[in-house]
């Protein structure tokens, strides 16, 4: 397995983590608030948000970055084949979109 | 598209492109109630649609080196809109591992999400689950080693201090 430092870095997809989490929980507390109240929702952040940003284990993100890794790599190497077969030497747009369906229900 | 898609979750679509469009901090645009809320949303709206920039931007830098090293690997080279277009889909991967994670982490009672949370997520294809599961058993087995050395160095340092 390559774990070379150029790959996904932990600590991007951490970041990544934690605004989709901090989005979700926001949601979560507009939905339990009062919605009718403006000066609440203008303030962005809910008086008392019921669950704080989820965490994550620093093995489960390492994991994630060989997962993302992984989709990139599978996404590559089959458009490549698609290319090849055509007798490109460039992956373009039409390549991708051969191998865009079966990747998406793989992953 | 990323643009719609804030407006859609901020509910009125139509005061927050106008909020978005007027600028950050310029004109003030008062709705019907004469309230100055919707501007501050939209104010808000902009500066989280920056903060997603920046870390798609980062993303992209590993996307890209991922990508070429792959192509360089089969002989092959990605054109810039591919590349474009893998960031993208990347990007809304990496947010859909983050939703499901989550999710699954709340499912089994617990706010930090687990190897086994990550190991669910990847259950689609076995050849990916199965990869993922060896790295996941490598950890954990590093991870008994490590307690092991740590108590050793502790033991170690002791006589010099």
């Amino acid at each position: 397995m390559e774990h070379l430092t150029s790959t996904f870095q932990p600590e991007t997809l951490q970041e990544i983590f934690k605004f989709v989490w901090a989005q979700t929980a926001k949601k979560r507390s507009k939905e339990d608030s009062d919605e009718a109240d403006p000066e609440v929702a203008a303030a962005g952040a809910g008086p008392s948000k019921k669950s704080r940003g989820t965490n994550i284990n620093s093995d489960a993100l390492k994991l994630s970055c060989e997962y993302l890794r992984l989709f990139v790599t599978e996404a590559v190497e089959r458009a490549a084949l698609v290319a090849e077969a055509e007798g490109c030497t460039t992956i373009e747009g039409t390549h991708f979109e051969r191998i865009l369906p079966q990747l998406l229900l793989d992953f | 598209m990323q643009r719609e898609r804030e407006t859609e979750k901020g509910g009125s679509s139509v005061r927050e492109v106008v909020a978005m469009e007027s600028g950050a901090g310029g004109e003030r645009t008062r709705d019907s109630d004469g309230d100055c809320d919707m501007e501050e949303y939209g104010q808000l709206q902009q500066q989280l649609h920056s903060s997603k920039m920046r870390l798609h931007d980062r993303l992209q830098v590993a996307t890209i080196a991922t990508a070429e090293r792959t192509a360089h690997k089969c002989g092959m080279k990605v054109s810039s809109r591919v590349m474009s277009a893998l960031t993208d889909l990347t990007f809304k991967f990496a947010e859909r591992l983050a939703v499901d994670a989550e999710l699954f982490a709340q499912h089994a009672g617990r706010k930090k999400v687990d190897t086994d949370d990550v190991l669910l997520v990847a259950r689609r294809n076995e050849d990916v689950l199965a990869s993922l599961r060896l790295l996941a058993q490598s950890f954990a087995k590093s991870k008994e080693k490590g307690p092991e050395k740590k108590r050793k160095k502790a033991v170690a340092d002791v006589p010099d201090t």
